[in-house]
């Protein structure tokens, strides 16, 4: 009885019909609360990001110089704080109550945390399109921006910690309440991985923005910039590793959903996810690499040892998730060579070509230039370069925001009870997204390599007392990185086009199946085949498959990591002309 | 005798399975909060704010 609503307590239930699971009602609206509002920052922030990278563009150039900074403002705050920390509480209430067959703890309190978090962001927005705060992202000392786009910042980050509590206390009370037995489900384990960084990083967010706050209202007359970048950069960059631990949870989530894969070990999915919780904020220190105030020591111990212990985390999921994807389709029988199970995977289904692509961009874009960027000699290479940005779109852009795409597809029928529409739209967007957001990266890594500065208007320094000598081949990297964009606003779009067309005109329905478009392949034949076009090599399915395929994959990854990283050190080596 | 056995088995209270000490740390949310917490302010901002409180200061 799907649509029965059951009471306990003073919570009502209903049980969802394609999982089993006993669903809050009060947690299914605070769910659609938050990923809405999750939606509409990230239109404007798209809209922001096609207006940037059309003036990145060189031929283009569109924007004027002052627009341009007020965007790319504008731009940070909602891709990088809004969109990714809306949809990721959204993620708490799934993963901390709904997974849990739990009640939903204090959902008023649930309500005043969205309503803070909104009217923080709204703030935000408001007080940076005034022109009143052109101060980047970053925000750094002694750019002074008017004291309420601080006190926007503050309620944002505040009611994002009391979103945080409420899933550690749901943790508690579904615990006393026996709603569970053993351990959380892998993927309320990854989400808790992501509330813990939350704590530090909010706390840090806390301890940057006030003092700023009563700095600009000009009751604190010194704020030292060392100290707003050390504490800046403890929010700034481990609000990125929540996106990561939250990203790789719904990774775990995906594979299940789309090919009936189960992890390959619990105990190394989990002892890679408390790596992340011991050493990944430790990584925020890749900023400070250029910083003169800190010493070597310092800035070693926290990006190299420490980083890559994180690095290490990101490995063991980079391996486990496909290779339990290979196992689970071997064991349905297609275990043609080292690949036939790759060729058979579902790709039309759009969480399955989410994972794949959102995996790709992250791991062999985003995670290989991250490490580089962290060394602390090849940093001097790519510091304030448009390198940066180029890491950190493959890794926010192309493996969170695309992983995240993928999953609200599922969270449409399962929590909307929408049926999803423009279904062909859905299976075809990860592509489209994916491969203009590759552009997007290649290119500015590409220009950056060639020496672009990452927050500059003006690439020339037209007027500079020095020369930039910046190549003509810059304007390629560039033109890639625009027509890059182009292609991402484009999957963007489509996204956005499928989540409203699905949530206002779909019909009611209570899903069956999690599969939306292709279910997992199965065996021809075999009972219960729910996928008739299967193709008949189900025969020899093996009983304890290895995972070979993903093996082989691994290392020619961990070669192309050798052979990017090595080339980075020769760069290095040319870059003074010591003979 | 067997119906006997039975009945005795039944009546047993029923053992819940050892769990692993491993997985008992695993589990132990709190614990891996408060580890996060003490290492970053620990070993990123109090040590890298000592460095910075150690600069020379220009003039001085």
């Amino acid at each position: 009885m799907a649509t029965r609503a059951l009471e306990w307590g003073r919570a009502q239930f209903r049980t969802c019909s394609a999982t089993g699971l006993q669903v809050d009602l009060a947690a299914e609206r605070l769910i659609k609360a938050n990923a809405v509002a999750a939606v509409l920052f990230l239109t404007l922030g798209g809209i922001l990001a096609l207006l940037i990278a059309l003036t990145r563009w060189q031929v283009i150039h569109l924007l004027p110089a002052d627009l341009f900074y007020r965007f790319v403002t504008a731009h940070g705050f909602n891709m990088l704080v809004a969109w990714i920390v809306f949809f990721e509480v959204a993620g708490l209430y799934l993963g901390g109550v709904v997974l849990l067959n739990a009640r939903q703890v204090a959902p008023r309190l649930g309500w005043l945390a969205w309503l803070l978090m909104v009217f923080g962001a709204v703030l935000v927005n408001v007080i940076v399109f005034l022109g009143k705060a052109d101060v980047m992202f970053t925000a750094y000392v002694p750019l002074k921006a008017d004291p309420l786009f601080y006190v926007g910042y503050i309620l944002f980050a505040v009611g994002a910690l009391i979103a945080v509590g409420i899933f550690f206390a749901s943790l508690v009370v579904a615990k006393l309440e026996g709603r569970y037995e053993g351990s959380v489900p892998l993927v309320t384990f990854g989400l808790a991985t992501a509330a813990t960084i939350a704590v530090y990083t909010l706390l840090s967010g806390a301890i940057t923005f006030v003092p700023a706050f009563f700095w600009s209202l000009g009751l604190l007359e010194n704020y030292d910039p060392g100290f707003y970048r050390n504490v800046f950069w403890g929010f700034g960059h481990p609000a990125q590793q929540i996106n990561l631990a939250a990203m790789v949870s719904i990774w775990y989530a995906l594979a299940a959903f789309t090919t009936g894969a189960q992890v390959l070990n619990e105990k190394v999915s989990r002892f890679a996810f408390i790596l992340y919780i011991l050493f990944i904020n430790l990584g925020a220190a890749h900023h400070l690499l250029t910083d003169p105030g800190y010493g070597f020591t310092w800035k070693v111990t926290n990006t190299s040892y420490a980083m890559y212990l994180a690095v290490l985390a990101s490995m063991i999921h980079a391996f486990t998730i496909p290779a339990s994807v290979e196992v689970s389709l071997r064991r349905r029988g297609f275990t043609r060579g080292l690949f036939g199970w790759l060729r058979s995977a579902p790709w039309r289904e759009p969480g399955f070509a989410a994972l794949a692509i959102s995996m790709l961009l992250f791991g062999w874009i985003g995670g290989v230039t991250g490490v580089v960027i962290g060394t602390e000699q090849l940093n001097m290479l790519a510091h304030n370069t448009l390198r940066v940005p180029g890491h950190f779109h493959a890794t926010v852009v192309g493996g969170t925001t695309l992983a995240f795409m993928g999953f609200t597809y599922y969270v449409i029928p399962l929590i909307f009870r929408r049926e999803l529409k423009l279904k062909r739209w859905a299976s075809l967007q990860p592509y489209v997204f994916g491969l203009g957001m590759l552009l997007v990266s290649v290119g500015m890594i590409a220009a950056g390599l060639q020496g672009v500065a990452r927050r500059h208007w003006d690439i020339t320094f037209a007027n500079a007392p020095f020369p930039a000598p910046i190549p003509g081949t810059v304007d390629l990297a560039l033109a890639v990185l625009g027509i890059g964009a182009l292609i991402s606003v484009v999957g963007g779009a489509m996204y956005i086009a499928v989540v409203l067309a699905s949530v206002l005109t779909g019909k009611r329905v209570e899903p069956k199946s999690v599969t939306l478009v292709q279910a997992p392949p199965e065996v021809a034949g075999s009972p219960g085949t729910e996928n008739p076009g299967a193709p008949a090599v189900g025969a020899g399915a093996e009983e304890h498959p290895e995972p070979r395929g993903t093996f082989v994959i691994v290392l020619v990854f961990l070669m192309f990591f050798a052979a990017y990283y090595l080339a980075n050190w020769w760069l290095l080596g040319r870059a003074w002309f010591i003979r | 005798m067997a119906q006997a056995e039975e009945r005795r088995e039944k009546s047993k209270p029923e053992r819940k399975p050892r769990i692993p000490l491993g997985q008992v740390i695993f589990d132990e949310i709190f614990l891996w909060l408060t580890l996060s917490l003490v290492i970053s302010l620990l070993v990123y901002n109090l040590w890298g704010l000592l460095d910075l409180l150690r600069s020379p200061v220009v003039g001085r």
